[in-house]
């Protein structure tokens, strides 16, 4: 970085402080005071891509972890369609844990163990694609495949 | 109104407990009540000198057009032992196996009476589920996620996005894309 010597004139009244006028100080470029003023946008991965204000009162008032406790209280039906709202719950959404317990609960009968070595080994360590793959009875006895965000 | 309550707390649980919301409106609560919250015992058993006429001064969050829900949760749910310690009802089934009949009707009472407490307009529910989370209220808070999850089990994004007034971001490829992922043509079975 370049540097330059700078001599400094003493204004008159300063007569007193005659050891000031041999002071000679050096000047550094900062190129950061080129930044105040700027106001950076921080950039939000779920926000809207407009400019308008969220007025949901659920975004508003609830931190995610509790956006996620509410979608741990949901049925995964439910969950692939709140996927479908917007981008801050489609994020939400594909959280293990909440595909993880939708499993674990539907399959319960084969066993914990079992679950967990057939979710390694058949998809990929992903909860959300064995809910997705893995074949299950509905109540109308039709074995189903349902596809989800 | 308030001083009469606070005067049944002194009888039931022995002491009460002085709350002072971001307004300056004051609130009693028993001190049996007070101990669902599992933040308000910590602090308790951090300053002792809260018991003797200390107020606790409540986050910004906790509105004083909340709190008195919150208390009266509280209050409801809150039983006191022979020693005046606060014993937490657990609405778990090997409680209620082992209970007598009374308590099985308590405890039928009980739930009935969260699901009408909880019976409430979006706004206050969200104040009220914010409030549970602060003060960490594990009843509270869980059937207040319960109602919010409640509100949208069966229905469409569109009446999810209508009842939570959420404002659709998805660009109009991301809003096809993630139809043709999701054709929700079935019934919710469950």
């Amino acid at each position: 970085m370049a540097s330059s010597d700078v001599s400094v004139d003493v204004r008159p009244e300063f007569n007193s402080f005659d050891h000031l006028r041999s002071i000679r100080y050096i000047a550094t470029d900062r190129p950061w005071l080129t930044l105040y003023g700027i106001r950076v946008q921080p950039v939000t991965p779920f926000s809207s891509l407009s400019s308008r204000p969220d007025l949901a009162l659920i975004h508003q008032c609830l931190p995610d972890e509790l956006l996620f406790e509410i979608f741990a209280r949901m049925s995964p039906y439910s969950l692939g369609r709140a996927a479908c709202v917007c981008r801050k719950w489609k994020y939400t959404v594909r959280n293990p844990t909440l595909w993880r317990n939708a499993c674990l609960k539907t399959w319960q009968r084969t066993g914990m163990e079992a679950n967990y070595q057939m979710v390694q080994s058949l998809y990929d360590s992903s909860w959300r694609k064995m809910w997705m793959l893995r074949p299950r009875i509905q109540f109308d006895g039709i074995s189903s495949r349902r596809i989800l965000s | 109104m308030e001083a009469d309550k606070s005067g049944e707390g002194e009888k039931a649980g022995g002491k009460t407990i002085s709350f002072r919301c971001s307004d300056g409106q004051a609130f009693h609560m028993p001190v049996a009540a007070a101990m669902l919250s599992t933040a308000i015992r910590k602090m308790f058993d951090k300053y002792p000198s809260i018991d003797h006429g200390g107020v606790i001064e409540l986050p910004h969050q906790i509105s004083s057009g909340i709190f008195p829900k919150v208390k009266e949760y509280c209050t409801k749910h809150a039983k006191v032992d022979d020693k005046g310690n606060p014993t937490v009802s657990t609405n778990t089934g090997a409680a209620a196996a082992a209970s007598s009949s009374s308590t099985d009707d308590e405890e039928e009472d009980l739930k009935n009476w969260d699901k009408e407490f909880v019976n409430m307009e979006v706004k206050p529910l969200h104040d009220l589920l914010l409030v549970a989370h602060l003060l960490d209220i594990k009843g509270l808070f869980h059937i207040t996620c319960r109602k919010v999850a409640d509100m949208l089990k069966g229905k469409t994004s569109e009446e999810m996005r209508q009842i939570l007034n959420i404002r659709n971001d998805f660009t109009e490829e991301e809003d096809k894309a993630i139809k043709e992922q999701n054709p929700w043509v079935f019934p919710d079975p469950e």
